[in-house]
Parts: C-alpha cells; structure tokens; sequence
C-alpha cells in the first residue's frame, strides 16, 4: 500500500484529501487505483501516450520517478509518493 | 522569524532586502529568465532560494529543477511551512502572467513574483493565480 501526497492545486479532485492511499507493485499500479477512486485525476497527471505529464513531478520515497523507472518504478509497502506540479512558465 | 515578504491587506510587501536578491539573481541570469522559491508560514516568506533555471529554452522560459523542488519542499515540511513564493523573471517584456504562466501555474496558495527587466528600471509585479484566473496584488518595498 502506497500513500500518495496530494499538492493543493489538486485536492478539489481528491475530495480535499490530503493523503489517499492505493495498492500496487508498482506507481502505475498505484496510480491506477488512484484514477479508480478519483477519475478526474488521470487528465491531469497522464498524458495522451500513457506517460506521466511534461509538468506533473512525482517521486516516490523521496526520488524522482523520472531518475528511476517512471510508471514502472517499484513500490515499497508503505512507500510515500509524492506529487508536485512542476514550478514552470515564462514570456513565451 | 525573519520575515522578508508578505502578504498585507492584498498587497505584496518586500524587504528591501529580498527586492535586492531578486534583482541580483535576474541580472545574473539574463538574458535568459531566472527563476526562485520562497518558503515560509501561509502568507509570509521566511527563505528566499534563488534557483537555476533548467527548462531548454531559458531565454524565454523557466522551469525549477525537479530535484530543487523536493528539496525545498522537504525543507518546508520540516517547518511547518508551505511554499509561499513562485519567482521567476521576464528579462525583454512587462512582468505580466503570459498565457504559458497562466496553464502552469499550480500553486494556488502561492505568490506568483515577476521581476521585469525591460524598462529602465526593474519592475516588480505579483499575482495570485487560481484556476487560471489573475489576481493582482499591490506591491511596496518595506
């Protein structure tokens, strides 16, 4: 069982649940019974291909998914994942 | 506490200090677009991290390393803090939210600080920014 830190900018799709918890072996398995649970969160973290998106960052145990294995990252008993809208922008 | 910022009465209010470092840190950077964190109790900033951009186009984008942002935001649970400060800067036009600002912007409870630095002198602008949505706040040095 994973514990996922839901950021502010999502809670309203949480429920306002700061942490939600969901089963799997590994982030995509979790994050599949995170998406069962609340729906409106995959468009917001998953792109149209199936991957985390450009600017959603997610680390789990305190690394970067990105830096591991991405949505095949394996997954703990009681491992903490982490979700942080990327801080980005600019002119253009 | 040391407070460098905060929010008062719907105006932005920095330390002549902080408006320093962030003036600094863009010039440093420019041409390309400088970019920060501020950490602190809701409303206020107590720390004030310039960062490195890392985004590919930097002249006309920003974007903080994701291993930056853990770390601060590590550091802000620690205290008890939130992130309470999104800096960044617009070296060749008005510090206003462009359209890009406005899809990424994904701190809600934070202050949006843009510096510019296209007028003879640099201008300071923030905003909160809410499901896409502009709020400008006033801002004044203390």
């Amino acid at each position: 069982m994973a514990t996922f830190r839901i950021p502010p900018v999502l809670r309203p799709l949480t429920d306002d649940q700061v942490k939600v918890e969901s089963p799997g072996a590994t982030l995509g398995e979790a994050l599949e019974g995170l998406f069962e649970a609340h729906p409106a969160l995959r468009e917001r973290m998953i792109d149209t291909d199936g991957t985390l998106r450009r600017f959603v960052n997610v680390y789990v145990d305190e690394e970067d998914v990105r830096t591991r294995d991405g949505l095949e990252t394996p997954l703990e008993s009681g491992s903490s994942v982490i979700v942080l809208p990327a801080m980005a922008g600019g002119a253009a | 506490m040391v407070t460098l910022a905060r929010v008062e009465e719907g105006a932005f209010v920095v330390s002549g200090d902080l408006f320093g470092r962030m003036v600094e840190h863009a010039r440093a950077a420019a041409p390309n677009e400088c970019c920060g964190l501020g950490l602190g109790a809701p409303g206020a900033v107590a720390e004030f991290h310039p960062l490195d951009n890392v985004h590919e186009t930097p002249v006309t984008r920003y974007e903080i390393a994701a291993a930056d942002q853990l770390r601060l935001h590590l550091r802000a649970e620690d205290e008890g803090w939130d992130t309470t400060l999104v800096f960044h800067s617009h070296p060749a036009t008005e510090p206003y939210p462009s359209a890009t600002d406005l899809a990424l912007a994904g701190w809600p409870d934070a202050v949006y600080a843009i510096l510019g630095l296209a007028g003879p002198e640099p201008l300071l602008r923030a905003y909160r920014i809410r499901d896409g949505e502009v709020a400008e706040l006033d801002v004044s040095l203390s």
